[in-house]
């Protein structure tokens, strides 16, 4: 960010905005610098490309970094030179807390752990979940029973909670999906008044702070949603019986395929256009919505253990990453990194392991509730 | 060279540091900087132009970069080419760390964002591959906490280094 300079008919080039000699000539208190011998623009121009990684190491520096390292402006930075880092999120329930949040840190090239986000002021059970940016919205969810209309959002930049707008209606077990920074929450709720009917779908725009009524047609109504995901603008909203598409970039409904109606288990993510869900008999399937079929993915079967616990997984910078745990005297939680790719014109999906890691252990009882991935 | 070639090929402009030494170089090669550039365009190339916020060893290395980024005069720069001035960048901004830190000003003064980029993101390298008490040292960075406040601060943050 360099100094705007007149165009004066002067030959002088700007000055330094603060020079080493000037500054060591001072007696009173120096003002704080990130970098001597660096303007302030400049070093935190440096600052904020450093790999998240070494974050700690550089707070411990000086106060001034340790300042600018939890500052809005360093974040800018980082989103305007593009080094911002994709980062796994993880939602807990132990014995001990509905709800428990951790991100996936990585302290060294082979070692990453879990470290704890603070607690949701207010767990809510059955809660979607939707990411705009640096932001983790968890949509609803019912407290003492009765479900909510409460949104809250984690800021991932700071590891913070804020409540953000409420919903018009309480929800359940609703589907949500982020389409171009806008949240799409549909379901979750019953249509019998006016008013649940006419809030069924809403949309609500980080920029504006709003939630509006998405016009839905009463057959694809009424359902409880048990998992969802987007592809190419679309929100597939999965119910117990058949599933519905919302086109959010002509406002259309349609009926979800049953060739991805059947194979669907559990939790997906999207990576490259492929929806990837674990079957629960040991195989990690991709449906591919361009050719309309489940394919295996392959190349992953011998540096993955035979079955994965509760697994769930998360495009994490257009990389699969899998999550399950595995149980002994605790609950151990693993990951693993899967670079995936289409072969023969789309008919094969191949995955390539990059790593498997052991990332944190919790009481028994403990189990992953979801994951996601974040910008930060 | 002949006069006729001179004019249409290569105009020059002289730069002065701030130690008095002077530089000839190719007038599209020094409007890689915008800052010169915007000179050069508003008439001052007739006379020198003075670099007062540059040293001449460091304003000899910057011309150096001017040279190798000027825009090339017979079209666009094949891949073989720009693979080569990757190469020779990662090179250029691989210097003692004063030399470094008195280009990343350089740039900024001269605003050239290539330069600017480079050499960012070699200091953040820097930063990347060293301890907190090295980064202090390599930066010239005082150390303004309290042994006590950094027992705390380390504490706070102890997953990172165990």
């Amino acid at each position: 960010m360099p100094p705007t300079t007149s165009s004066s008919s002067s030959h002088q080039l700007p000055s330094p905005t603060m020079s080493t000699a000037a500054a060591a000539t001072t007696t009173t208190e120096e003002p704080p610098v990130l970098i001597p011998s660096l303007p302030d623009d400049v070093a935190l121009n440096c600052l904020a490309r450093v790999p998240r990684s070494h974050h700690p190491t550089l707070s411990l520096v000086s106060k001034p970094i340790r300042t600018v390292l939890s500052s809005t402006l360093f974040f800018t930075a980082r989103s305007l030179l593009h080094s911002t880092e994709p980062l796994l999120y993880l939602s807990l329930r132990s014995p001990l807390s509905p709800s428990l949040f951790f991100c996936l840190t990585s302290r060294h090239e082979n070692d990453r752990i879990l470290t704890p986000v603070p607690p949701i002021p207010s767990a809510p059970i059955g809660a979607a979940y939707a990411v705009v940016g640096s932001t983790i919205y968890v949509i609803g969810g019912s407290i003492n029973d009765v479900p909510s209309a409460n949104v809250w959002a984690l800021d991932c930049r700071f590891n913070s909670w804020q409540p953000a707008p409420r919903m018009r209606v309480g929800r359940e077990f609703a589907a949500a999906g982020a389409v171009d920074g806008k949240i799409y929450v549909m379901g979750g709720c019953v249509g019998d008044t006016w008013a649940r009917s006419t809030h069924w779908a809403e949309v609500f725009d980080p920029g504006t702070g709003t939630w509006e009524p998405v016009a839905s047609p009463i057959e694809v109504r009424d359902k409880w949603m048990h998992a969802s995901a987007v592809v190419d603008g679309k929100v597939y909203a999965m119910a117990d019986r058949g599933g519905i598409v919302y086109n959010a970039n002509n406002g259309e409904w349609e009926s979800v395929e049953s060739e991805l109606d059947m194979g669907w288990r559990g939790r997906a993510c999207v990576v490259d256009g492929v929806l990837y869900c674990y079957d629960y008999l040991g195989k990690i399937r991709g449906f591919d919505v361009e050719e309309k079929a489940w394919r295996e993915l392959r190349g992953v079967e011998r540096g993955l253990p035979r079955f994965l616990c509760g697994a769930t997984m998360a495009n994490v910078g257009g990389k699969l990453l899998v999550v399950w745990e595995m149980k002994g005297k605790a609950v151990e939680i693993w990951c693993a990194e899967i670079a995936v790719e289409k072969r023969e014109g789309g008919r094969e999906l191949w995955g390539e392991i990059g790593w498997v890691d052991k990332v944190g252990f919790f009481p028994n009882g403990s189990i992953i509730m979801h994951c996601l991935a974040a910008a930060v | 060279m002949s006069s006729t070639l001179c004019c249409s090929f290569a105009k020059n402009v002289t730069l002065r540091s701030s130690d008095g030494q002077t530089f000839e170089v190719e007038e599209a090669a020094a409007q890689v900087s915008q800052t010169i550039k915007r000179m050069i365009e508003d008439g001052c190339t007739g006379s020198v132009i003075p670099v007062p916020n540059l040293t001449g060893p460091v304003l000899a290395l910057v011309i150096e970069y001017f040279k190798k980024h000027s825009p090339p005069s017979d079209g666009c720069p094949t891949a073989l080419l720009e693979m080569e001035i990757k190469d020779w960048d990662a090179k250029f901004v691989a210097v003692d760390n004063d030399t470094l830190l008195d280009l990343t000003l350089a740039a900024h003064y001269l605003e050239i964002q290539g330069l600017l980029d480079l050499t960012c993101h070699r200091v953040a390298d820097i930063l990347n591959d060293n301890s907190v008490e090295k980064i202090r040292e390599i930066f010239h960075i005082k150390n303004d906490f309290t042994p006590e406040e950094e027992a705390e601060e380390r504490s706070k943050i102890q997953w990172a280094f165990e």
